[in-house]
């Protein structure tokens, strides 16, 4: 069942981050403009990376038509899936609405939109927020290289190119 | 026989004195020793450096063994107690000291020591599951390769291409940088990323960055900015010879680095603060011929690590009794 039957959505949400966020919130109230987003850093496992899956590629769905298209292939019951759901709902990352008896949900995050987020916690856990780059990329993830200076650099691969060619011919 | 410190506290203690002697020297020589490392090819500039990081810890280890060298050399059953060498002397040995003492500046000492290494031990330990956990989620949103283990196509508008992880790489590349480049570049950027691949680099920076902590803040910082560049100049090697074409490579890297600029911000908000000076480097690097790999300075280095090795030995009877003056520990 919801933890937060007969509160706000700003209530709810704010119920649903963790015990020992709310903690952290009410030692350091100024982590509260912080978005939460930022606070509730999801991880999320096989099952639920497929329930997410399926509430992108199929739009919003109950929680029998999502056993019966992602449980019933796994041996897991209803149950699972329910609760698979509501830690998707505790991570914000599908909002839900009640229809009849039923709640209905709804991915809340596009795709790409989760996957700039975990290539952000890539980029910045890798780094750890120090001046160390430790990351392996094709070019600078940080690299604040300015246009006169990437002129400049084209401009010397041309000269070469230019170069080179004209000794071969 | 008294001692303030036991073993344990009187080794770390010495530990602490090498490095930070080695931390100075290092300061001091990295500046002259830079110039001939720029002459090496970038996979040995690289290893070079990974072992210059290393070297504070390296210096402390090793004159710790040296230290405990005669105790050792007696507790293998090779030459004589020497402990009865020198009478007015209390002792570094594994045979007679008592590995802790129990007084309070043991404790103290011990303590900042134990819980330093825990809090760092902690933090990296964190750092490394959460990084597992987000690599293993991005591979399963990512589109795998069908061909290639452990790539993935990224959905994203922003450009890049990225090898992470430590003990088995992935390759994420996003479909921005497969959209916005051509066949060739694509093809050279990979061969780049699956260079790092191979070789594990995000593993050795790990090991850089852990092991390089006692360095003087600002040598380490350029010890590792280095150490990024050899390594990315490295990848830019194997993928100029898989292209053939060395300015094929650079011009890739300064239209990536245009693309990400061209967003009227850098591929990512929240990254490490580096200039833009790696690319510059790195493209001035391959306009230039590409280094000979001179395997006979590795074999060199390796003879003159054995000697100094071999050298300290044969003087472990003066580290050991140089060690115990600088404790100041007498019998009573």
């Amino acid at each position: 069942m919801p933890l937060s039957v007969g509160f706000s959505r700003d209530v709810e949400n704010r119920l649903t981050i963790g015990f020992s966020q709310r903690i952290l919130l009410a030692t350091f109230p100024l982590l509260r403009k912080l978005p939460v987003s930022t606070l509730s850093r999801p991880y999320l496992g096989e099952l639920e990376l497929a329930v997410l899956e399926q509430l992108w590629r199929g739009g919003a769905l109950d929680v029998k038509t999502m056993h019966r298209r992602v449980g019933t292939s796994r041996g897991i019951g209803l149950n699972t899936i329910q609760s698979t759901l509501e830690r998707l709902f505790r991570k914000q990352l599908v909002s839900r609405e009640k229809i009849s008896h039923a709640f209905i949900y709804a991915p809340s995050v596009r795709r790409e939109e989760l996957m700039e987020r975990l290539i952000e916690e890539v980029v910045e856990t890798f780094s750890d927020g120090s001046t160390e780059p430790m990351l392996t990329a094709f070019v600078d993830l940080a690299a604040r290289v300015d246009a006169e200076n990437l002129s400049r650099l084209e401009q010397l691969i041309a000269e070469r190119r230019a170069r080179t060619e004209d000794d071969d011919s | 026989m008294s001692l303030e410190l036991g073993l344990v506290a009187a080794s770390a203690v010495i530990f602490l004195v090498a490095a930070a002697s080695a931390s100075v020297l290092s300061s001091a020589a990295f500046p002259f020793a830079l110039s001939p490392l720029c002459r090496l090819d970038p996979a040995m500039r690289a290893n070079f450096l990974l072992a210059w990081s290393s070297l504070p810890g390296l210096a402390g280890a090793l004159v710790v063994c040296l230290t405990l060298a005669p105790s050792i050399i007696h507790g293998l059953g090779f030459g004589l107690d020497h402990c009865h060498s020198h009478g007015h002397h209390a002792h570094l040995c594994l045979v007679h000291t008592a590995l802790f003492s129990g007084s309070t500046p043991e404790r103290l000492l011990l303590g900042t020591i134990g819980v330093s290494l825990l809090a760092w031990a902690t933090v990296v330990g964190t750092r490394l599951r959460r990084q597992r956990q987000v690599l293993e989620m991005l591979l399963a949103l990512g589109s795998a390769s069908n061909v290639e283990p452990r790539h993935s196509v990224i959905r994203s508008r922003r450009p890049f291409a990225i090898t992470a992880g430590w003990l088995e790489p992935a390759i994420l590349i996003s479909s921005r940088l497969l959209e916005d480049l051509m066949p060739a570049e694509v093809s050279t950027v990979l061969a780049h990323e699956q260079a790092h691949q191979r070789r594990r680099d995000g593993l050795r920076l790990l090991a850089a960055e852990s092991v390089s902590r006692l360095h003087w803040p600002t040598t380490r910082r350029r010890i590792l900015g280095r150490l990024s560049l050899a390594i990315e100049q490295a990848c830019d090697e194997v993928a100029a010879r898989h292209s053939g074409d060395r300015l094929g490579v650079a011009a890739t890297i300064v239209k990536l680095s245009r693309l990400g600029a061209g967003e009227g911000h850098s591929a990512f908000s929240t990254s490490p603060a580096f200039t833009g000076a790696d690319t510059a480097d790195r493209v001035q690097g391959l306009l230039q011929p590409a280094l000979v790999a001179r395997p006979g300075i590795a074999l060199a280095a390796l003879v003159l690590g054995a000697l100094l090795t071999i050298a300290g030995l044969a003087t472990g009877d003066w580290w050991h009794h140089s060690a115990e003056s600088l404790l100041s520990l007498h019998l009573d």
